[in-house]
């Protein structure tokens, strides 16, 4: 081995998986679902979009609870909560979404504006 | 029966992550990493399908996807019961739910739209150029207080979140047991039709 | 004595109580005469007792300290109290105001018997007192600027009294008013004083002024500014006006506030405050500083008052503008000084009428009263002011005219035996020691003033009677209205005895009240400055003709057959005459500048209110509303998507605004 690898180099540095990884992958999750609720023109779509956002928070809990707090793990008791919340979310989210659909006939989120000036 | 372009990448999607899956499970000891990278990817991609894909029960399916990879992120991030959880609760119930969602309010194939938002590429810049960068630019410069050792091997994460879960988080606790009840009686309150109040 | 001394607070509480239970009543029961009639008398009969112990202390043990402070307000570092202080000059003050407080409230009992709204009266009256001695009491700024304001509000409840009287609104209203152009200038002198010193009571101010913490000009500027209040209280020219047309209200008032009592206010506040005038050392212009200034206005106001008063017909107009006249001599003297030069730099002043307006206010109160209260009891008797229609009162009205000459001789300074006649020969003296060329004004207004009052008692109590009640129906008062007129009789002509050159040194009126030099601290306590130099034969001559010239003009011109006719005299002076009988026109002067000007100035608002205010701001406003919700309200799409999208926009701003900013490195 040489004395580059002693000192980890950039390309080193991306291979070692640690904390930052985690963190991006939930970030670029996060920033997928909220395009996904900004762009998508189907109700149910924008549902599923944002529980990608709740599960990239989710990754960033359980991720900091291996790398900051191991002993108590905080933060995958606070993702058992979100779990929780994220499923009652979807529940009460889609039949929200049933009731629109009842009423407009359609999911489409563009055609969905009652509270228009 | 021919399969159009995105069957195609659906199924070959599905293949591939069964298949890193399996290598990642088999390497679990030594490969860590690899086994983050191959779950990432996956997770990634297929969340990209969600949002991308036009057939609306192609996305669930692939959001069925995304969260199996969660599942197995959550277990190489030495959180199993996490991990068997997410699979049961996102994989099992969640993403059932949302192929219900969708035939429920599915009408004859024509349901999704001609034409996509007119914000898109707004929408791409505020949040993948802007966002996402600065994230990004957060995680690369900030400083975290990393533990200093690694938690024990003996460790059951189970056995811990339960004697959290019985102690310091008794209250929330029991808040989320209710909100979960009230979450069903309102779905239920919701979801069925106005005249059967009347009847 | 010493729980006298320690809570000399109280004298000021009882009428406050007195007048608080009077209002108390009279909401419950309109009529409630004779409880609000003796509550008042029993709260002013109690401070005045009180303040006889003050008096008795203060002239026995005069190291008492009679001093207390109760807290008010903290804001910051500034502690603001209520404090009360008892001097000599304040327990004299606060006897005087009791007492004829007191026999002006027996005297009303017979003088208001027949008059609706008692209970009013004497709760007014009553809370004139307790505002007359929080004024005497006060030892800061704005306690006395508080007393100050209350007793111009009492003032205008009693002027106004007789609601029904469109005259005596009119008047209440007035006073009120000229009263506020005096006190705006008062107000900003204290503010000046507070500002620079960062303190109100009067030590603390006097300390900080001789700490040179304000600059001289601004000293002189603020000593200016402070003697505009007594302008207004104290009706000196120019705002003079108000105190004649005061005279709407009920005569007992007219006795005790616009004679005795409220109207030296201004002489007790600058005589209190004169270590403050005296250390305005800077000259307004030339040599002139602001105690001849004050000397100044002493000096128009009591020659202008006294020329009005001679041809007035009203007994109470008379009266009145004696009352100017005399605070005029107050001022006059308070305005005289010896400049103590060293070096050909003035480094300090000794006032010298310092206690010679004390005492002349002190003797003054006495026979003003009574004169007053005098005319009441004629008033009351034949129904009207006018003195033409009077005339050989004295065989009805014996005790009224015997008390009114005493009054008259004491204010014309009847030599020797009237109190008038030494505080006068006071006054003249400390002109005469300062060498002001004031001195031959306050002589011809004496001369004026003795020839005015003569005028008046021969006319109402002399000759034949003109009027056209029958002459059966004219009858002396009861023993509640003679009672104080006797009573007040006693000190009109022994009060003077005090001050004569001739008193022995240890009861003279000086030694209890002169003006203490203020010294910055640690220099030690200052000497008493207790001049009284003894008889100077000018000055005495000059009070003997002086009184002789004017009561024998007066005997002269309106005994039973006049040796020289007051008509044709009148003919020949014409046109002096007809100013001085439409009071040198100064209502008509000031009516019309206040008509003209609040003329140009409702024309400017209607302007900038028609077109600047409702034309560019309202309907400004309205359209650039209006413009501005018909661009926005296309933001309002009803696509929760798109709102989530600007949410997510700004928190990209702000999370480059956060990694931008210097402090962004502290929130991430």
């Amino acid at each position: 081995m040489n004395d580059a690898l002693q000192q980890p180099g950039l390309i080193q540095q991306i291979l070692d998986v640690s904390l930052g990884h985690y963190l991006v992958a939930a970030a670029l999750l996060f920033c997928i679902g909220l395009y996904g609720v900004t762009t998508s023109r189907n109700l149910i779509k924008v549902l599923m979009s944002i529980e990608l956002i709740l599960n990239a928070v989710n990754l960033n809990f359980v991720a900091f609870s291996k790398y900051v707090t191991p002993e108590t793990l905080n933060g995958q008791v606070a993702a058992i909560f979100i779990m929780t919340i994220a499923a009652a979310e979807a529940g009460v989210g889609l039949a929200i979404a049933l009731s629109i659909f009842r009423h407009f006939k359609t999911v489409d989120m563009e055609k969905i504006h009652l509270m228009k000036w | 029966m021919t399969l159009r372009y995105a069957d195609k990448l659906v199924f070959g999607l599905l293949f591939f992550a069964a298949f890193l899956l399996l290598i990642s499970l088999l390497l679990f000891n030594h490969g860590e990493d690899l086994a983050f990278f191959i779950l990432a990817i996956t997770m990634i991609l297929s969340a990209v399908g969600v949002v991308t894909i036009k057939e609306i029960i192609r996305s669930g399916f692939l959001m069925a996807l995304c969260f199996l990879c969660l599942g197995g992120l959550y277990i190489v991030l030495n959180a199993s019961f996490l991990g068997a959880a997410q699979i049961l609760i996102y994989t099992g119930a969640v993403a059932i739910l949302f192929v219900f969602g969708i035939m429920l309010t599915h009408k004859g194939g024509a349901e999704t739209p001609e034409h996509s938002s007119e914000f898109k590429s707004l929408s791409f810049i505020f949040v993948f150029v802007g966002l996402f960068l600065l994230i990004v630019r957060g995680v690369w410069f900030g400083t975290w207080k990393l533990a200093e050792q690694a938690a024990s091997q003996d460790m059951e994460s189970i056995v811990v979140i339960g004697q959290q879960f019985f102690s310091t988080y008794l209250l929330p606790f029991e808040i989320a047991s209710l909100i979960l009840l009230m979450a069903l009686m309102g779905a239920i309150l919701i979801a069925r039709k106005e005249d059967v109040l009347h009847e | 004595m010493q729980l006298i001394a320690q809570n000399a607070w109280l004298v000021a509480l009882f009428p406050l109580l007195a007048s608080l239970l009077i209002f108390l009543a009279a909401s419950v029961n309109r009529e409630a005469n004779r409880l609000g009639m003796s509550l008042s008398i029993l709260g002013t009969a109690l401070s005045f007792l009180w303040s006889l112990g003050l008096l008795g202390t203060r002239l026995m043990q005069p190291d008492v300290v009679m001093q207390g402070a109760m807290r008010w307000l903290t804001a910051g570092e500034f502690d603001f109290q209520i404090g009360w202080a008892v001097d000599n000059l304040t327990a004299m003050m606060l006897v005087v105001v009791t007492f004829i407080s007191l026999l002006v409230q027996i005297y009303s009992a017979e003088y208001m018997a027949h008059d609706k709204g008692i209970p009013r009266y004497y709760g007014a009256l009553s809370l004139f007192t307790f505002s007359m001695l929080l004024l005497v009491l006060a030892d800061n700024l704005m306690v006395l600027y508080a007393g100050w304001e209350l007793v111009g509000v009492s003032s205008y409840l009693l002027i106004g009294f007789y609601t029904e009287k469109p005259a005596a609104g009119a008047a209440a209203k007035k006073a009120f008013i000229v009263n506020r152009v005096g006190d705006f200038g008062f107000l900003i002198g204290i503010m000046i004083l507070f500002y620079m010193t960062d303190a109100l009571g009067f030590s603390a101010v006097t300390e900080g002024v001789l700490a040179g913490k304000v600059p001289g000009m601004t000293l002189t500027l603020a000593a200016l500014l402070l003697f505009f209040g007594p302008i207004g209280k104290s009706a000196q020219f120019p705002l003079h006006v108000w105190l004649p047309d005061a005279m709407e209200g009920p005569t007992p008032v007219s006795a005790l506030i616009h004679a005795a009592t409220m109207v030296v206010a201004g002489v007790y506040m600058v005589a209190k405050l004169m270590p403050i005038f005296a250390s305005a050392t800077t000259p307004l212009f030339g040599s002139f500083l602001v105690l001849d200034f004050i000397g100044l206005i002493g000096g128009i106001t009591a020659i202008l008052a006294a020329a009005i008063a001679v041809t007035q017909n009203d007994i109470k107009r008379v009266l009145a503008y004696s009352t100017v006249s005399q605070l005029g001599f107050m001022m006059m003297a308070l305005g005289m000084y010896q400049p103590v030069i060293e070096n050909e730099v003035l480094v300090s002043i000794v006032p010298l009428g310092y206690t010679a307006a004390i005492f002349h206010l002190f003797t003054h109160a006495f026979f003003k009263a009574m004169l007053f209260l005098c005319s009441g009891s004629v008033i009351h008797a034949v129904h009207t002011n006018d003195m033409q229609k009077m005339g050989g009162l004295r065989q009805w009205m014996p005790v009224t005219a015997i008390t009114c000459l005493i009054g008259t001789a004491s204010i014309s300074g009847f030599p020797f035996i009237t109190a008038g006649f030494w505080s006068k020969d006071e006054l003249l003296l400390a002109m005469w020691q300062a060498g002001s060329p004031l001195f031959g004004l306050a002589a011809i207004a004496a001369v004026l003033t003795a020839f005015y009052m003569f005028r008046l008692y021969f006319m109402t109590f002399e000759g034949d009677y003109r009027g056209d009640l029958p002459a059966e129906k004219i009858h002396e008062s009861g023993w509640a209205m003679k009672g104080p007129l006797v009573i007040l009789a006693i000190p009109s002509i022994f009060a003077g005895f005090l001050g004569t050159p001739y008193t022995p040194e240890n009861l003279h009126f000086s030694s209890f009240i002169h003006y203490v030099a203020p010294h910055a601290a640690g220099h030690g306590e200052g000497h008493g400055a207790a001049h009284h130099s003894g008889l100077d034969p000018v000055v005495f001559g000059v009070s003997l003709c002086v009184f002789l010239l004017g009561a024998g003009l007066a005997y002269a011109m309106y005994r039973r057959n006049p040796l020289l006719s007051a008509s044709a005299l009148a003919e020949k002076l014409a046109p002096l005459y007809k100013a001085s009988l439409n009071r040198f026109y100064f209502d008509e002067l000031y009516m019309l500048g206040v008509k003209w000007g609040i003329l140009m100035v409702a024309k400017l608002s209607y302007f900038v209110d028609k077109f600047i205010i409702d034309g560019m701001l309202v309907n400004g406003a309205g359209l650039l509303t209006l413009a501005s919700s018909e661009t926005l309200k296309y933001t309002q799409s009803g696509r929760i998507q798109n709102y989530l999208l600007s949410v997510v926009a700004l928190v990209v701003f702000l999370l480059l605004v956060f990694f931008w900013l210097p402090f962004g490195k502290v929130i991430l």
